[in-house]
């Protein structure tokens, strides 16, 4: 250990001292009572979110005073798991079930020449599939930049199971598009199978010069779709944050994850919002929590729409591990809502405080942790619109 | 005498095949190619047991269980549960069933090697549910974790986090190497050259990025790091700055697979971020296993 190091960790445990003495000092009930707190809030629509927000902050001393690890932990994550500012650049959430397959060169053909590499990419519409659909395949390839026209030798799709693949091979039958090479395969023929399908194919892309690849897509066939989500769905705010509950009919029981966009009046992604939990069967209502911080920060006002709102039911330990629901088709449009109406602090959970309280606890002990410094240009918040790359490729 | 085949665990299963001679009183089947016990206890291990180990009681009397029979058969992950203990849990990569390497020496801390075996087609989800047993008994009630991953690894804690209501006392995650946005190398020839490990085809980027919402990380920060001496052919196969086996869109936890060269280029996953140097350091994907460990001086 270097000195340096040695002086910054005894200066932390001495601050970790002082904050724990005052942390632990507080009265017990502060954590216990901020839901209490905050559920009177709720009832009194009329009360300004900004009470209930200083009673869930009353019971922890500012960060400023609290030691480097621990203030790092709680001020990293200001808004709950299940919820978070959408910005135009997640990719993953604005196009949910999207394919990320890019051009890639036939190792055969490296060169220094780049106009004389052949790429290829071999890809589909998107990664999962949800009853009788269709999947559309097609084959790209490329020398340079040109587009060129291949040869299929073969090509077919089969399942897959934990094994590997399984049951017979089913014909993919290619056909020209412009210079592209397309395929539909109907999911009918694999209504018996819940999983990966695998689509192979090789191609002749010279005289006597072969490539191969293969794809996978996820297929929940019918009568695997383990609940509904109806379309019903209505809109409040509960503690400061913006609540949309919608209806769905389980059909199995078991563990749920339901992920939804919120978009501003415009059409501008604003948040996101998750459910996970266990869902008997009958009619349930899933809570879709937008913490009010996320949008605040966000600073667009309601009415919102809450759309790309998908869910499946998660088979732990299982493969494959889940079957999914159809998406909600459409969207559903909340009621107007003034930015005044939603909490602006930051989110600390009984479990997040009891986590902080055990690092301090480690710091007083000696063996509390520093964490790694973020290094310039991340974000703690994640994806940020705002901040460029600092060397990016093009 | 028994064959056993085991391979350097080089994380994305680009290792180095070894053919080596061993007894039956081996302890455990290491071979890469080894099966799992999930959803196999009581029998023969399940998956791509190509290495015959097994997941009934008599395995520890004659050497050949599986990697992680002890956890998923008998629940025991080597923490105690509830008792005031730190664990640092180490997540391996594809192709290597545990960490197999330099633990981290904490003071206080435990170092916890995470049997979860990704060698099967069913690698994410049986490592996640094999992960899931170690969360659940070494970083909940007085107990407490720091969780380091390595390549493979961080799809795996990644897919429990997205799929599991519990809030595990976790402080942060580390992450070297990261495949939590899959690589191009997987599924083409060289991860049959490389790893004749059934998992190697999983790790593509649509199928990990779409295996589990990444901006669900139950709260915690996950530090990455990434490393950019990547190997003669990765250049060719994956964008921007690389390893040798995952390009810094994933190494760097980017919601897209655009090429970079930078660890901290945006848009991340919530909770994301890059750890110490936006840069990287010069190291291939073997050498960015302990990297964390180091920088952290444990």
């Amino acid at each position: 250990m270097t000195r340096r190091r040695g002086l910054a960790l005894a200066a932390l445990v001495l601050a970790a001292a002082l904050a724990l003495g005052a942390w632990l000092a507080r009265p017990r009930a502060s954590v216990a009572r901020a839901p209490a707190a905050a559920a009177a809030a709720a009832q009194a629509t009329a009360a300004p979110p900004e009470l209930a927000a200083a009673a869930w902050g009353a019971s922890l001393p500012p960060l400023d005073a609290l030691p480097e690890p621990v203030r790092r932990l709680l001020e990293a994550t200001p808004y709950p798991p299940s919820s978070g500012r959408l910005h135009p650049g997640q990719d993953d959430l604005l196009h949910p079930n999207r394919r990320y397959e890019t051009h890639r060169p036939i190792p055969d053909t490296l060169s220094h020449d780049p106009a004389q590499v052949v790429t290829w990419r071999f890809s589909a519409d998107r990664w999962a599939y949800t009853g009788a659909e269709v999947v559309h395949a097609f084959l790209e390839v490329r020398r340079g930049r040109e587009p060129i026209e291949v040869e299929v030798a073969s090509a077919s799709a089969v399942r897959e199971g934990r094994a590997g693949a399984e049951g017979p091979r089913e014909r993919l039958d290619f056909r020209r598009e412009g210079r592209d090479l397309v395929a539909d395969l109907p999911l009918h023929l694999f209504a018996d199978h819940l999983g990966s399908i695998l689509l192979e194919v090789r191609f002749e892309y010279a005289p006597g010069r072969f490539h191969a690849d293969e794809l996978r897509v996820f297929h929940t066939p019918a009568d695997r779709i383990p609940a509904r989500i109806t379309g019903e769905a209505r809109d409040f705010v509960r503690e400061g944050s913006l609540v949309v509950e919608l209806g769905v009919e389980i059909d199995r029981p078991g563990f749920y994850r339901f992920d939804a966009n919120v978009y501003g009046p415009g059409g501008e992604p604003v948040a996101y919002a998750a459910w996970k939990g266990d869902l008997e069967p009958g009619a349930q209502a899933i809570p879709l929590e937008v913490y009010g911080k996320v949008l605040r920060d966000a600073g667009v006002p309601g009415p919102y729409t809450v759309e790309q709102v998908r869910g499946y039911r998660f088979l732990d330990g299982q493969y494959p591990d889940r079957e999914n629901l159809h998406d909600l088709p459409g969207a559903h449009t909340t009621r107007s809502y003034a930015l005044g109406s939603f909490t602006d602090l930051r989110h600390d959970s009984p479990e997040e405080l009891a986590l902080a309280g055990m690092l301090l606890e480690d710091l007083a002990n000696g063996i509390g942790v520093m964490p790694p410094p973020v290094a310039d240009g991340s974000t703690p918040e994640g994806a940020l619109e705002a901040a460029a790359p600092a060397a990016e490729l093009p | 005498m028994r064959i056993r085949i085991a391979r350097i665990g080089f994380g994305l299963g680009l290792g180095i095949a070894t053919l080596l001679f061993a007894g039956a009183a081996l302890a455990g089947k290491g071979g890469d190619d080894a099966g799992t016990c999930v959803n196999a206890c009581g029998s023969f291990g399940g998956g791509n047991n190509g290495n015959s180990c097994w997941c009934d009681a008599s395995c520890t009397t004659y050497g050949d269980c599986c990697a992680d029979y002890q956890p998923v058969c008998n629940n025991a992950t080597g923490c105690v549960a509830n008792n005031n203990r730190r664990y640092v849990l180490h997540v391996g990569g594809m192709c290597s069933q545990g960490w197999n390497d330099r633990y981290a020496a904490a003071s206080g801390y435990t170092a916890i090697d995470v049997k979860a075996v990704q060698t099967n087609h069913s690698g994410l989800s049986d490592s996640s549910f094999t992960l899931g047993k170690y969360l659940d008994q070494c970083c909940t009630g007085s107990n407490a974790c720091y969780v380091l991953n390595y390549s493979g690894g961080d799809a795996v804690m990644g897919h429990r986090f997205a799929n599991s209501a519990t809030a595990w006392n976790v402080f942060w995650v580390g992450t070297s190497g990261g495949a939590g946005g899959g690589s191009e190398l997987s599924g083409n020839w060289l991860a049959d050259i490389f790893g004749p490990c059934d998992y190697a085809g999983h790790l593509g980027t649509s199928e990990v990025r779409n295996a589990y919402n990444h901006n669900d990380t139950n709260g915690k920060t996950v530090y990455h790091i990434g490393g950019y001496d990547g190997w003669w052919y990765s250049s060719a196969f994956l964008p921007g700055e690389d390893d040798g086996a995952v390009a810094y869109h994933s190494a760097g936890a980017r919601t897209t697979t655009t090429s970079t060269s930078n660890m901290c280029s945006t848009p991340k996953w919530t909770n994301h971020v890059a750890a110490w140097t936006c840069s990287g350091y010069n190291l291939d994907h073997y050498e960015m296993k302990t990297k964390f460990i180091t920088n952290m001086g444990w």
